[in-house]
């Protein structure tokens, strides 16, 4: 403690500073941690909670490749579900919050839209999961994976125009007339010159969209059986089920937050400037 | 000199010129399919019952049927209770850590790239398999936080097993989730303070407790503001990880509202209280709107 | 007010040495001048002097006393930044009043302490407005009253002018010259602009890549500046530089240009400094420059700037545009032919490789 005396105020502050981030990396990263070592113990390693295992790879065998588990084929549903989703959501979007942006609508048409979006965007979405499944229901579209691909479009697409739009108006104004003068029409414009410009808002829009996505639960749970479920819904399953699988739910577990892994390493930067973006209205 | 005009041009020369209007189309056709119909949609169905038989939809007309309903739920009262208790401690706790740490890791020269990325990680995770992964952590038997307890020499505790513990244990995990989103925008905003004018500060005489009190925060609040109003609307929201956890339960004692919209819907199939339930949820959350932003017209627009 | 004293200072970032050996001494109710280019070190000399940034090495006293491990609050010290750094969240009165609430001053004082500094620099008005409703003219004066109203040992300066507009700049530089008249109070100014070192300094130090190059009174660093450096960075428009090798023939030395020109060293013989072939560099002010029908330099009209008072009529020549002030009545147009002779009295000579100042009272080198 006298050595803290002896110390500067700054290098006390910043001494407090490294304290936090061993403990917030403690505090994240653990929990994954200790399910990563539960998911390689057997079941009565697991439940006796030793430290000294042989580890083996018998839960993920279990969830990736037995015939009882959809592991896969929920993978397989989600990436398809994520992937579509996204593309529409990043067309549909982009465009939008580029008509929002540069074409001189109504008041009222600006904020009736943004408005609404961004009423949507804090209705819980569990609200819409009946009358969705009502609606799927008499269209035949109850149980396809085309029904989660339009509620997540509808969900993320609030997301996609307020991020497109915080990029969109970072552009000076100056570089769309040239475009104009120049000899462009409005479309090649924002073809040629503006979306280029956009890509970083793009990439974040893109990623932010497929992992929420990816991740989302309440919908898919409803909306599909277990021929079109997605890995959350999977996931959900071994959590749920009469024997509960602790060693198998450990490893499904650590399957689902794979990709967010993944994507956090390469789209750091992305996800960061979204995130924060997106959320200073 | 004439140019020949191939047909083509046509169709891109049309393209053009209705760029405007067809440009944002798609989005406004999505959002009226998608959710406005739908919400007319609970409108209508909130004063009906629907029930399914031989596989066919049939509605009747019953306004009142649906009323009573909403009466004589239990569930709700405590339901309600559950969720203000949720958003108010949860989204008081996530602003203070969070704050906490965007202050702390603002004032270290390196590392903030590192916690940053640290950061990043739970808001990706699935919720889903946050609630599994700290459903197991919970385990009366062999779970993490028993674990520490008995390490510590202390009895289990049943967690997600009692009456008095399963929201705090809710809550708990709604903490570990968000706080980094919080982090991530109060970092931001630390990031973004005019460092001159705290350096001004600091020749004016400010100690650091005289900094922090008299203009960190202050030129924090805006930030704070967005943060506290955005994470207070979201915590509504709140379902995956309740559903893993502890179901609701025991009882209701943890059961927050959109799990219980769930249970109406899907489990009691009470499509039409579910919807009356759902249409006073929609204007509960919009109404919050009006508080939240006068909040932020007052202290986040200086 | 106190004197500002600093002693072989140093600074480095790490292993980059960025200051050393710096050495300069302010003397109580001095208004003295830190003037250079980008990079040249001034505005870190002037945060170590607030306590902003480390001293490497070397020691940094005010009023007799060492300040190196001391905070800036405690330095007693005042600055105005060149952002203004305006609290945004305090209106001008409570800006003013910042500091003196930290102290805990009673209110009585802080009200009459604010309402005399409003006086002093006209903004009664604006006591109830906040930052972001001021003009930036106006900033400028509530980030001066802010220093002014503590009334602190030493005032710093950094660049405080650099982003009003050129006619509110020569405005405000008179206001501060007078402002340091009416308080005495010892001032530190850092700048760029070397007309405002000229015009508002009691002495001038003249910073080139961390480094002092020339300290002195500005008609003094103007008439015998000491480098090369600081000939061409004072004085606008800038001096014209001859380089070139000397010529000796016995009794007579001469400057052969570059460009094949000849200017005559007069004394050079004398003070036992022509070595043949030496390399050196010849500048001469425009004003010391004429347009004669005879001159050793020659060349052709290029650009005639008329700026009312004065003109200055750039003339190309073999050794490149020559700067020359001259009459307003010469009508001269472009392309035209001229000779010029240069007033060789007011020749500054450096040796060319380091720079340095020649003078005839020099030892021979």
């Amino acid at each position: 403690m006298s050595i803290m005396m002896k110390m500067s105020a700054a290098s006390r502050a910043a001494l407090l500073g490294w304290m936090m981030l061993g403990l917030a990396l403690v505090i994240v990263v653990g929990p994954f941690l200790w399910i990563a070592v539960a998911s390689f113990k057997q079941p009565i390693a697991i439940l006796s909670g030793t430290w000294s295992f042989t580890p083996t790879l018998d839960n993920y065998a279990d969830v990736l490749l037995s015939k009882r588990s959809d592991f896969l084929a929920g993978v397989r549903n989600s990436l398809t579900v994520a992937t579509v989703s996204t593309t529409l959501v990043l067309v549909v979007g982009t465009l939008a919050a580029y008509s929002l942006h540069r074409f001189a609508w109504a008041r009222w048409v600006t904020l009736g839209f943004l408005g609404w979006t961004l009423a949507f965007h804090m209705i819980p979405v569990l609200t819409l999961v009946g009358p969705w499944y009502l609606a799927f229901k008499q269209l035949g579209l109850y149980d396809t994976r085309a029904a989660l691909i339009l509620t997540h479009v509808s969900i993320n697409l609030p997301m996609a125009v307020w991020l497109m739009m915080s990029f969109f108006r970072d552009i000076p104004p100056e570089i769309e007339q040239a475009a104009l003068v120049d000899g462009c029409h409005p479309l090649s414009a924002f073809w040629r010159v503006v979306l280029p410009l956009v890509v970083p808002g793009l990439i974040a829009a893109g990623v932010l969209s497929f992992v929420f996505s990816w991740n989302e639960f309440s919908i898919a749970l409803n909306l599909v059986s277990q021929t079109n479920a997605t890995v959350p819904v999977v996931v959900a399953k071994f959590a749920q089920d009469y024997e509960i699988q602790h060693g198998q739910m450990a490893a499904a577990s650590i399957l689902a937050t794979i990709p967010a892994l993944v994507l956090m390493v390469f789209g750091q930067r992305f996800i960061v400037q979204g995130l924060t973006m997106g959320s200073v209205k | 000199m004439t140019r020949p005009r191939a047909p083509r041009r046509g169709i891109v020369e049309a393209l053009n010129t209705s760029f405007r209007h067809w440009s944002l189309l798609p989005a406004v056709l999505v959002f009226a399919l998608l959710t406005a119909y739908p919400i007319v949609n609970l409108l209508r169905m909130a004063v009906s019952t629907i029930e399914f038989r031989d596989g066919r939809e049939i509605w009747t007309f019953t306004p009142l049927r649906n009323w009573d309903l909403l009466l004589a739920d239990t569930a709700l009262g405590p339901v309600v209770f559950n969720t203000l208790v949720f958003v108010v401690v949860a989204v008081a706790t996530e602003v203070v850590a969070g704050l906490a740490l965007a202050l702390l890791i603002g004032g270290l020269t390196r590392g903030k790239a590192l916690m940053r990325t640290l950061m990043i990680i739970p808001i990706l995770v699935p919720p889903v398999a946050i609630g599994s992964m700290f459903k197991l952590m919970f385990n009366h038997d062999f779970g993490f936080f028993n674990q520490l307890l008995s390490y510590a020499g202390m009895p289990p505790v049943s967690w997600l097993g009692s009456t008095s513990l399963a929201l705090l244990s809710v809550i708990l995990v709604d903490v570990w989730h968000w706080v980094p989103f919080i982090f991530l925008i109060l970092f931001a905003a630390v990031e973004g303070l005019p460092k001159e004018v705290l350096e001004a500060a600091r020749v004016d005489g400010a100690t650091r407790g005289q900094l922090l009190r008299r203009v960190t925060l202050p030129l924090l609040l805006p930030a704070l503001t967005v943060a506290l109003v955005f994470r207070s609307i979201l915590a509504f929201k709140t379902f995956d990880e309740v559903y893993l956890l502890t179901g609701g339960g025991p009882g209701t004692s943890s059961e927050l509202l959109s799990l219980h919209l769930y249970k109406v819907f899907f489990e009691q199939n009470q499509l039409g209280y579910g919807a009356l339930l759902s249409v006073f949820t929609i204007t509960g959350v919009l109404a919050l709107l009006v508080p939240a932003r006068w909040l932020t017209r007052r202290w986040a627009l200086q | 007010m106190a004197s500002v004293s600093i002693r072989h200072v140093d600074k480095a970032y790490g292993p980059t040495v960025v200051m050393k050996g710096i050495d300069l001494e302010v003397a109580d109710g001095e208004f003295v001048v830190l003037v250079g280019a980008s990079g040249c070190g001034k505005s870190t000399l002037l945060r170590m002097i607030a306590g902003l940034e480390p001293i490497t090495a070397g020691e940094i006293a005010i009023g007799g006393e060492r300040v190196n491990e001391l905070e800036p609050r405690e330095r007693d010290i005042a600055m105005v930044f060149q952002s203004y750094a305006l609290y945004p969240h305090l209106n001008v009165r409570s800006n003013l009043a910042f500091s003196l609430e930290l102290r805990k001053t009673p209110a009585a004082e802080i009200e009459a302490k604010c309402k005399q500094t409003a006086g002093v620099l006209d903004l009664a008005q604006l006591l109830d407005r906040y930052p972001r409703q001021l003009s930036g003219g106006q900033r400028q004066r509530v980030a001066m009253g802010r220093a002014i109203v503590r009334q602190p040992r030493v005032f710093l300066f950094d660049e405080p002018l650099s982003n009003l507009d050129a006619k509110l700049r020569i405005a405000m530089r008179t206001e501060i010259r007078a402002l340091h008249q009416r308080l005495g109070a010892t001032s530190i100014y850092v700048t760029h602009d070397q007309v405002e070192a000229m015009t508002m300094a009691d002495r001038m130090v003249v910073m080139n890549g961390g480094r002092i190059e020339q300290i002195g009174a500005p008609l003094e660093v103007y008439d015998r500046p000491g480098t090369l450096y600081v000939a061409r960075f004072i004085g606008a428009p800038s001096i014209n530089v001859f380089e070139g090798s000397v010529e000796a023939d016995g009794a007579q030395a001469r400057l052969r240009t570059r460009g094949g020109q000849h200017i005559a060293l007069p004394w050079f013989v004398e003070s036992g400094h022509a070595a043949p072939g030496r390399a050196i560099s010849a500048a001469l002010r425009p004003e010391h420059l004429a347009i004669t029908a005879d001159g050793s330099l020659h060349g052709t009209v290029s650009v005639v700037e008329n700026l009312g008072h004065e003109t200055y009529i750039y003339v190309d020549t073999a050794d490149g545009r020559v700067c020359v002030l001259a009459e307003r009545s010469l009508r001269l147009p472009p392309g035209a032919a001229v000779s010029l002779a240069p007033v060789v009295e007011a020749l500054h000579l450096f040796d060319a490789p380091s720079g340095q100042r020649i003078d005839a009272g020099d030892a021979r080198r």
